[in-house]
Formats: structure tokens, C-alpha cells, sequence
């Protein structure tokens, strides 16, 4: 891929459609053709003219021009109809195949880079970027040729038969270019108004609706409505503003690109008084020269749906272009896990961790603790290599992690995170995801997860369609069909964000107990909010200051680290407070 | 509804009528170049002939300039206006609506509507209503001169015109029936994506990525199919219709010169004639994507006319002024959806200035006693009591007066942290606030540049949950308001704000008021004076925790299961 010069733009969306890209070009070759055919309405117009003035009288003559007429304006019809078709095939078509480069790129991609933010451009991508190329393959772009070729096609034709004239004719674009600059510039310079303004605006809108609930409760609603009537007076005010500047050149740059009439018709005329041009030729540039112009008035518009397609283009581009990990081993029968001298950042510059070490024993439970931001999930996250360490090394069994083939690593380690994710498909298929398990199996695996009762006592069992994100479960029974779907992956290696128990404080007996039935015999890392928990684990790590201070056992780690001896403090604390009216008692220290 | 707001108003009528007067003006062109062609045909045309015709047409396109300008910039002034006074009415609509609509989905439809549509709906105004009233007028003006010089090419011109009718109602019903499939395979197209976004790194692991996907392929595959052939449907009914229209002009062109030869029409008639008959086709087929557009734009009004119709807050005429501030739910019951119940017939009691605690299973319906009781939604049976006075009789902005709501979802304002708490209390001094702050363990603020003075960002984006959180106790410190509803959900939290938050709480408790808490966990409300057993959609059990422990019942149960969680 690197040796080739690399492509950009329409000429690289034409390589991603592959084989479609000749239903597009197809597409542009029939609209050329309907451009040549849409002359010949003038053509018989100008032969009835010239017939007229030299007293052709001859019936069968004016019905085989209307006959012409007829066969070339269905050749026409049919050629934009086609081209039309075309069009859409191919941009339908390359639409798929461009939304297929991209989840196939996904599933190569480093699992760091399927975080959050980047998933959102990515359906942002997915959804709006890539749906805009339709507008510009299937529209956009036969209708830019046929603008333009359209009267580049009259303009030679008219060029053949008289050449002074048909200069003339084309003496408005000149005019209209200078107004065109003019428009421009004073649109330009609005610019900033107009970003802060409709901004603006999306951001008070946004407030009203997002704050109504809170705008009553405060008793707030007049005031408020001011603010956004005010933010919608704004944008008026702005764009009456821009109105006023470009309103009128925009006016004076269509009626314009007719303004050829005021030449041709005198020029012309002097011609044909002087007997240096036919009646047929003079009344051709007095009705036609002057009118064929203004098809290219939409041009102007389609040049915002260009920048549109350029930069869904390159947008797609960006995506592709995130490297992915290729090649490397098998995954190793031996399941320690050993990270030595780790530095990380995420940007380059701001250091996330910075010599962290860490030994964990096959079959070990080890907690992450640490205050937010202080990297426990970064940590974690490396060991799955989510991301590539910047120095140090982990491995698995001996083996660095960068030389185990990613997808295997990937199957190998159970990753539990905060959201739990359910597909739109049966619980059983949620459970089984993908594996060829039998109903048993499946059901055991939930059983181990403490929600095979749950599932039985649906109407439809394990055949139940979760729909749309699992709307109908409760977070900790979503939680506890993930946990299932694990138990039965059966990992070697867990990596567990403790948070997931949270979701569903009513439900916390059964998720601890399907946890621990996920937990045994494994080796596993939990990252800790609930401290608790911690007292289950054989040894907990504590990140401070970007690194694992102190890898040790509750009770020594309680003697020994600052930090967690207060955190333990405090969690014991906030579990003692027992609400009064009179505010509450016991535990405030 | 009043559909007065979707109107042009007298700016844009004024700006419409100009742009349509300029089209007209503009046909007249023919007129000074038939004279031209009549001159041309007499044989006697000199220059001077020439000068005049072009002097006529020097000051036609003069006034076109003038004419078109001035309508022109008027007619998008006037669209703003109108979009204005749409955004103005939808913003005034939203304060009317029930506050129970205001679910994050409902809201996103709101926004979009009032930005996104609206816009779309202006585009009708400026652009194309003229354009369509501009054109239609020509091709009347013109068939009905072309049937002054051959009636049946006027008639030709004019059926031309009136088959747009039949196109369009085709073209409708095509959409009809293919829009639908389009739009469905659309939806589960956007929901497959964002399905597979939302999980990708579940379904790497799972090794369901990418080709190994067929469910998500397929749904691609099989919207792109359907698009295509939903064009496939409505495409070809335009190209019929030009093709129609362009025939007729070929009738016309045989008709005329057969009148010709009859010596019913002179040369320059058949000329002109055969001039209109070209120029009408090329505007009936403007027309008819003028049409088209216009007609998908009209979804957008669609969408604003929804909002402006939905049901509004009853306007609630009666006295309601609690002095006592206990609450009672006498015979309530509620369901979000006809048909699934969450509150069946329940009652109950809350005494004043006490601690009542509301558990039960997730999805009993705790939150749904809260959302009532600020008014968000209305019982579907039964009454709702604040010191006694019934909250049907009123409004929710009266009912909130008397409420704080602390909560997960914690909505902060763009403006500075002062600000934020001011519109709690609106007479609060900076000591106060302070003061607050500091009772809500909202240490962060002092440390703040700033200070109570920054700016918090969008939604408060520019602060942590938990600081949030405090904040938004902190409000409820400075309201003071008689009623505390509290949902103490610490799911969000991490370690070191989830005692902070605590012992925020415990500063607003302070204030002795009647406070209403969802509790998820048991331990914090042993205490409480009254717990409120839920349990499908009726109060299974109440009274205190040693109360309820005796009745070694639903609540005991929970108790022993919650001493099993470390």
C-alpha cells in the first residue's frame, strides 16, 4: 500500500468503490451524452427559423425536424433517467463498501482506539459523513458535468456558426466573476459571526430544553425564554445583516448571467442589417446566446456539496488510516502476567505512567486501586493492550505482549467493563456470542451468573430479543447476562472494572456471587471503586503518583500505604453514616 | 394550533410578489424580440429599429436589477423573520409542555427541531414558493398568449403544466410506498451501527468484528439495496414527465406549421410559438423539481406542526398554597405506557419535617413516586396531597417552588458556579453562597481561580460528577426549600467524593425539612422514621427499620441478603 502514490479526494472515493466506480463513470459518460442531445432543441428551432425565413413551405420538412425533436429528446430523457440509475447504483454500492472498509478496519484496530470519543466520530462517520457521498456521487456529480459541459457544448456550437457572437455571448461570465469575488468576500467576513451565532444559538436551544425541567423548579421559565428569544433575535439580527451585504449581489449575479441580450441583440443586428448574417442567425443569439448561461447558476451551489463530500472523504481517511497489529504468536500455556518499568502517555507529552512494575502470579486475584485520573484503568487496559506501552515491556507467560497475535490475546483475556453490552439479538445469542454452545451449556454459564431464573421466568426464555440496548433489563441483570457470556468464554485471564457491580445496588448479593463464579480458577485484575471488594483479593495494587507504589495484601497494605489507609478510612466511614432528620450520626470525624 | 406562525409575512409577501412580478417582467423580453422578428419578417428593419428594441430591453433588464435586488435580499430577511417567529413560538410551546416529555430522546427532538427543521422549513419560504408561484404564473401567462396566436398549441402548453398534478400525486404515492421501507431499513441501518460502535470491543473479543459480523453487513447491504430501488421507483416518473412535456412541444411544432401552411399563422407566429413551446418545457421541468423539493421540505413543517399541537399543561385554576408540607398519595395509580402499571392503587402517608425512605427492586417504581410528585407526570388515578391541598389543582412550576430534587442527573447552566446557585435563591449574598459551598463539601470552589465566580461549561462539563453532585446539593442548601426529594445513587462515584457527597447530605438533612430519599442500599436509611416498602407497583410494607425487621417480611429479607455484600 506504501509504495503506491498516495491518492486523495474524488480520485481516492474512486478507488475505495472498486468495481461500482464504473457505475459512476457510466453514469457521468450519460450525462455527456444527454448534454450533447440537449442542444438539439435549438437546433430544430434554429432550422424551423431559417425554413420560415427563406418560405420553406414544405409540411414533411417541419415534421421531420419535430420528429427529430422527439427521438433526441427521448434519447435525452432516457440518458439522464440511466445516468440517473447508474449514478445511484454505484454510489448506493460504494456506500456500503466504504461503510464495510471501515468496521473492517475497526476489527483490526487496536481496542484503545474503539474508546468513547473516537467511537463517536466514528458514527458520526458511520451515519452522516458517509451518507452525504451519496448526494455527491448520485447527484452532485452528473449533475456537475451536465451543468458544465451543457453550455460548453452550446458555446462551441453557437462558436461554429457565427464566432464573434458566440464570444459575446460569454461576455456576462465576466461580469458575474467579478460580482461572484465581491459576493465572497463580504460573505467572508461574516464568517466568525456566523459561527458564534449559530453556536450560539444550538448552545441556548440545547440549555432551554436540556434545563426545562430545572428552569421550572426555579421558577425561572420567563427569564430563561428571554435568554433564548434573545439568542433567536441574534441570529436574525445576523442574518438580516449578512442579507442586506450579499442579498443584492446575489441578485445582480443571476439576472446578469442574462445580460448577453443587451449586447447580441444590437450586435447582431448591425450584422444582419448589413446583410453579414442570416435573419436565422441573428434571432438563434437574440433567443438562445442569451439564455444558455444560466445553467450553470446551480454550480454555485454545488461547490458547498463538494466541500461536504471532500470532507466526509477525508474523514473516512483519517479512520482508515489509524494502524492496526498484525502477526505475532500463539498465546502461551503459562498465564503470569509481568509488567516491568512501564512508561505511558497518551499524546506524547503528559506522562500517564511512569516505571510501574507489577508481578501477577498465574491464578492470582489482584485489585487496582488509586484516585481518578491517576491511570488504574490506562493500567489495565495496557496488560490487554489496549494501547502500546512507550517503554518497558508486558508479557504474558514470558511473551511480550506486542508478539502474541492480537486476536488471540484478544480471546484469551475477558475484559468486563462499565456498560455492559447487549446485542439486539436472543439472550441466548447474547450469551453464546458466536460460540457454537448448546442450550445447556449456555444455561449453565448463567446459572453460574445468578440470572438463569431471571431468564426462565420470561415468556420466551432464552429465545427473549433483548432489542434495542436491552432497554427492558435492569442494569444488573444486563450485567449479569455479560458476566454469563464470560463465564462461558471462559478466558484464562479476567480484567474486571468493579464498577460494573455498582449499576444495580439492588441486585449487588447476586452480581457478587456471579463475579466470584467468574473469578475462580482464573488469573484476574480488578480494578476496585467498592474497596470491599478488596478484602477478597490475594494482593492489591495502589497507583499514585503515575505509578504502583505498593503491591501488598489488605492488612499489611492498610499499615503501610498512606493513601489507602485513608481511602479505607473513609470508606468505612461513608458506610457507617445512618441519615436523621437532625442530619445524621455517628462517623463524622 | 394556529398555523398563522407558518405563514410569510407581510415582508416576505411583498418580497414574493416582487420576485414573481420580476419573472414576468422578464418574459416581456419576447415580447420586444417578436416586434424584432415581425420587423425581420416585413423586411423594412433598419438600425435605428435595432437601438430601439435594444434601448426597451436596456431598461427592462434595469428594472429586473432593481426589481429582483430589492426582492430578492427581502424575501430572505423576510424568511429569517419567519423562522424567528417559529423558533420564538416553539420555545414558548416548550414551557407549556408536560415536564414528563422532557426524556433525553424527546429533548434531542425538540433541539433538532427548533434549529435543523426550522431552517429547512425557511428554505421552502426563500426559495422555492416563489420560484413555484413565479413559474406557474409564466407558463399560464404564456400558454394563454400562445393560444391568442393557435389555440391548440395555448392548449398543449397548458395541459403540459396541469400533467404535473398526475406526476407529483405519482411521485407521492411511489414514496409512499417505498419512503416507508427506506426509512425502516434507515432506522435499523443507524441502529446496527451504532449497535456495533457501542459494543466493538465486546464483539473483538467475542471475535464478531468486521466481515465476521453478518448481521450488521446485512443490514448494510440490505439498506443500500432498498435505497436503490427506492429510486429506482420514484426517479423515472420525472424523466416520464419531461419526456411528455417535450412531446407536446413536438405536437405543437407540427400543429403550428400546419396552420402556417393553411395561412393561419404567420412565419414570425410559428417562430414564437415554437419559441414558447421549448422555453415552457424547460420550466415545467423546473417546476417539477421545485416541486419535488418543496414537497420533501414539507416533512419539516410537518414535524414543528407535531410539536406545536402536542398536549399542554393543563392551566390549573385552583387554590393551592400548602402551609403544612406532609404528603399523601390517596388511591394512586400511574402507568408510562397503557397497560404496564407501575403504580397500582397505592397509598400512603409522609409526615412533615421526617425522613422517609422508599426501597424496593430496581423498576418497582420509586423513581415514578418522584416524577409524580414534581408534577412531571399526572396520576392516571387517585390524588396526589401536599399539606393537605390536592397538586391536580395546580401547576408544576407552583408545585417545584416547594421542592428540591437531588439526584444523579445534576443540569448546571453555562454560567459561573455563583450563578448556578443563585437561580436557587436569588437573593442569596456571596457569604451565603460560600457558606453553602462549603456546608456541601464543595471544596473544589475556593480552589478555583476564580472562585464561585467560573464559568462551569456546558452543562457543567468542565467539572467532575462528583463535584457536580455537591453542587447540586449545595443548591438545595440555599433553597431551603419544605420539601427534599432525594436520590442517593452512588453508582457514578468513585472513592473519594462518595463520602463527600455524604456528608453533603448530612449538612442539608440539618435543615430538619420533610425529605423523600430513594435509597439502593439499606444500610444508610436504618435510621430513617419511615421506610416505604415497594414492591410491583403496591407498598408491600412500612413502618420503621425495627418495625419492619419484626415483620420478618420483604424488608428483613433484603436486610439479611444486604450483610452479605462486603
Amino acid at each position: 500500500m506504501k509504495q503506491k502514490k498516495e491518492k486523495k479526494g474524488f480520485s481516492l472515493l474512486m478507488k475505495w468503490s472498486g468495481k461500482n466506480k464504473y457505475y459512476i463513470y457510466i453514469s457521468v459518460l450519460l450525462a455527456l451524452l444527454s448534454s450533447v442531445c440537449s442542444i438539439v432543441p435549438y437546433l430544430v428551432f434554429y432550422k424551423l427559423i431559417d425554413a420560415a425565413a427563406y418560405g420553406n413551405q414544405d409540411v414533411g420538412y417541419v415534421v421531420h425536424l419535430a420528429l427529430i425533436l422527439i427521438v433526441f429528446t427521448a434519447v435525452r430523457v432516457t440518458c439522464n433517467a440511466l445516468a440517473s440509475l447508474s449514478s445511484h447504483k454505484g454510489a448506493y454500492n460504494t456506500l456500503y463498501t466504504v461503510r464495510c472498509m471501515v468496521t473492517d478496519h475497526m476489527a483490526k484496530m487496536p481496542m484503545g482506539a474503539l474508546n468513547e470519543r473516537s467511537l463517536g466520530e466514528i458514527k458520526c462517520v458511520m451515519n452522516e459523513n458517509i451518507e452525504k457521498l451519496e448526494l455527491f456521487l448520485a447527484h452532485n456529480l452528473p449533475e456537475l458535468i451536465l451543468y458544465l459541459s451543457g453550455p460548453i457544448i452550446m458555446f462551441v456550437w453557437l462558436f461554429t456558426i457565427h464566432h464573434k457572437l458566440a464570444l459575446l455571448s460569454i461576455l456576462p461570465l465576466l461580469f458575474v466573476i467579478v460580482v461572484m469575488v465581491v459576493m465572497f468576500a463580504r460573505f467572508f467576513k461574516f464568517m466568525d459571526r456566523i459561527n458564534a451565532a449559530s453556536s450560539g444559538l444550538s448552545g441556548t436551544v440545547s440549555e432551554y430544553a436540556n434545563g426545562m425541567r430545572l428552569i421550572k423548579a426555579y421558577n425561572m421559565s420567563v427569564r430563561s425564554f428571554r435568554k433564548y428569544s434573545d439568542a433567536i433575535e441574534g441570529q436574525f439580527s445576523m442574518w438580516s445583516d449578512i442579507s442586506k451585504a450579499t442579498g443584492p449581489l446575489y441578485a445582480i449575479y443571476v439576472v446578469l448571467l442574462e445580460c448577453g441580450i443587451l449586447f447580441l441583440v444590437p450586435a447582431g443586428g448591425w450584422l444582419f442589417v448589413n446583410g453579414h448574417i442570416t435573419a436565422g442567425v441573428l434571432l438563434l443569439f437574440a433567443f438562445i446566446g442569451t439564455q444558455y448561461l444560466t445553467d450553470i447558476r446551480p454550480l454555485q451551489e454545488l461547490s458547498n456539496n463538494l466541500s461536504f463530500a471532500l470532507n466526509g472523504v477525508n474523514r473516512v481517511k483519517e479512520i482508515l488510516d489509524v494502524p492496526v497489529f498484525e502477526g505475532g504468536r500463539e498465546f502461551p500455556k503459562n498465564h503470569d502476567i509481568s509488567v516491568k518499568n512501564v512508561g505511558f502517555s497518551y499524546d506524547g507529552k503528559t506522562k500517564v505512567l511512569e516505571n510501574v512494575n507489577l508481578e501477577i502470579g498465574e491464578g492470582e486475584q489482584v485489585a487496582v486501586v488509586g484516585a481518578s485520573g491517576e491511570g488504574k484503568t490506562t493500567l489495565v487496559q495496557l496488560i490487554a493492550r489496549f494501547y502500546d506501552v512507550n517503554e518497558g515491556c508486558i508479557s504474558i507467560g514470558g511473551v511480550d505482549v506486542k508478539d502474541i497475535k492480537y486476536e488471540e490475546l484478544l480471546k484469551n483475556i475477558s475484559v468486563i467493563f462499565q456498560n455492559a453490552f447487549l446485542t439486539r439479538g436472543t439472550i441466548y445469542e447474547n450469551i453464546a456470542m458466536g460460540k457454537k454452545a448448546t442450550l445447556d451449556e449456555v444455561r449453565n454459564a448463567a446459572k453460574a451468573a445468578q440470572i438463569d431464573d431471571f431468564i426462565m421466568g420470561l415468556p420466551e426464555g432464552y429465545e427473549t430479543k433483548v432489542g434495542n440496548f436491552g432497554g427492558r433489563f435492569s442494569g444488573g441483570q444486563k450485567q449479569r447476562i455479560c458476566i454469563a457470556r464470560a463465564i462461558l468464554k471462559d478466558a484464562p485471564i479476567l480484567i474486571l472494572d468493579e464498577a460494573t457491580s455498582a449499576a444495580d445496588p439492588e441486585n449487588q448479593v447476586e452480581i457478587d456471587k456471579a463475579i466470584a463464579n467468574l473469578c475462580k480458577g482464573k488469573t484476574v485484575i480488578i480494578v476496585a471503586h467498592r474497596l470491599g471488594i478488596t478484602t477478597l483479593c490475594d494482593r492489591i495494587a495502589v497507583v499514585e503518583k503515575n505509578t504502583v507504589t505498593d503491591v501488598l495484601p489488605h492488612k499489611e497494605l492498610v499499615a503501610k500505604n498512606e493513601y489507602f489507609r485513608k481511602s479505607w478510612e473513609d470508606y468505612v466511614a461513608a458506610r457507617e453514616i445512618r441519615y436523621t432528620v437532625k442530619g445524621g450520626e455517628c462517623c463524622e470525624r | 394550533m394556529n398555523d398563522k406562525v407558518f405563514r410569510p409575512g407581510k415582508r416576505l409577501k411583498f418580497a414574493i410578489t416582487g420576485v414573481v412580478l420580476e419573472g414576468l417582467i422578464s418574459g416581456c423580453n419576447f415580447m420586444v424580440l417578436f416586434k424584432v422578428l415581425e420587423l425581420i419578417f416585413g423586411e423594412n428593419i433598419s438600425f435605428e429599429d435595432i437601438k430601439r428594441a435594444t434601448l426597451i430591453l436596456g431598461i427592462i433588464f434595469a428594472l429586473r436589477l432593481v426589481l429582483y435586488a430589492v426582492s430578492y435580499t427581502e424575501s430572505q430577511i423576510g424568511g429569517a423573520d419567519v423562522s424567528k417567529g417559529l423558533r420564538v413560538t416553539l420555545g414558548d410551546k416548550l414551557r407549556r409542555i408536560p415536564l414528563g416529555a422532557f426524556t433525553k430522546q424527546r429533548v434531542g427532538y425538540y433541539i433538532n427541531a427548533a434549529t435543523s427543521e426550522v431552517g429547512d422549513f425557511e428554505q421552502i419560504l426563500t426559495h422555492k414558493l416563489a420560484d413555484i408561484i413565479k413559474y406557474c404564473t409564466l407558463v399560464v401567462l404564456l400558454s394563454g398568449y400562445a393560444a391568442y396566436l393557435n389555440i391548440y398549441v395555448g392548449l398543449i402548453m397548458f395541459a403540459s403544466l396541469v400533467m404535473l398534478i398526475p406526476a407529483m400525486k405519482l411521485s407521492v404515492r411511489q414514496v409512499k410506498k417505498f419512503g416507508t421501507a427506506k426509512n425502516l431499513a434507515r432506522e435499523e441501518n443507524v441502529s446496527a451501527i451504532t449497535e456495533y460502535l457501542t459494543g466493538s470491543q465486546t464483539l473483538r473479543s467475542y471475535g464478531l468484528a468486521g466481515e465476521k459480523n453478518t448481521a450488521l453487513r446485512s443490514s448494510m447491504k440490505l439498506f443500500s439495496n432498498i435505497s436503490y430501488e427506492y429510486e429506482r421507483a420514484v426517479l423515472p416518473i420525472g424523466f416520464a414527465f419531461m419526456f411528455l412535456v417535450y412531446l407536446g412541444a413536438a405536437a405543437s411544432i407540427c400543429v403550428s406549421a400546419d396552420a402556417m401552411i393553411r395561412g393561419a399563422l404567420s412565419a414570425p407566429g410559428l417562430i414564437v410559438i415554437v419559441m414558447l413551446s421549448l422555453f415552457s418545457c424547460k420550466v415545467d421541468a423546473t417546476l417539477y423539481i421545485s416541486m419535488v423539493a418543496y414537497r420533501n421540505l414539507l416533512i419539516s413543517k410537518g414535524k414543528i406542526a407535531g410539536i406545536l399541537r402536542e398536549d399542554e399543561e393543563k392551566e390549573a385554576s385552583g387554590k393551592y398554597a400548602p402551609e403544612r408540607f406532609d404528603i399523601s398519595f390517596r388511591d394512586v395509580s400511574f402507568a408510562y405506557e397503557k397497560g404496564q402499571t407501575v403504580l397500582d392503587h397505592v397509598n400512603f402517608d409522609i409526615p412533615e419535617n421526617k425522613i422517609t425512605a422508599i426501597v424496593g427492586e430496581s423498576g418497582s417504581g420509586k423513581s415514578t413516586i418522584f416524577n409524580l410528585l414534581s408534577k412531571y407526570y399526572e396520576p392516571d388515578a387517585g390524588n396526589i396531597l401536599i399539606g393537605g391541598e390536592r397538586l391536580s389543582e395546580t401547576n408544576a412550576e407552583r408545585v417545584l417552588k416547594d421542592i428540591s430534587l437531588v439526584d444523579q442527573d445534576v443540569f448546571l447552566f453555562n454560567d459561573t458556579i455563583k450563578n448556578n446557585l443563585l437561580f436557587a435563591a436569588p437573593d442569596s449574598t456571596d457569604e451565603e453562597i460560600y457558606d453553602a459551598c462549603r456546608k456541601a463539601h464543595c471544596d473544589f470552589v475556593e480552589r478555583m481561580s476564580e472562585g464561585i465566580d467560573t464559568v462551569v461549561g456546558e452543562n457543567g462539563n468542565k467539572l467532575s460528577g462528583g463535584e457536580r453532585q455537591r453542587l447540586s446539593v449545595a443548591r438545595a442548601i440555599l433553597r431551603k426549600s419544605s420539601i427534599v426529594l432525594l436520590d442517593e445513587a452512588t453508582s457514578s462515584l468513585d472513592i473519594e467524593n462518595e463520602l463527600l457527597v455524604k456528608k453533603a447530605v448530612l449538612n442539608l438533612l440539618k435543615a430538619g425539612k420533610t425529605v423523600v430519599m430513594i435509597a439502593h442500599t439499606l444500610p444508610i436509611i436504618q435510621s430513617a422514621d419511615q421506610i416505604l416498602v415497594l414492591s410491583d407497583g403496591k407498598i408491600a410494607e412500612s413502618g420503621t427499620h425495627a418495625e419492619l425487621m419484626g415483620k420478618n417480611g420483604k424488608y428483613a429479607a433484603m436486610w439479611q441478603a444486604s450483610l452479605q455484600v462486603k
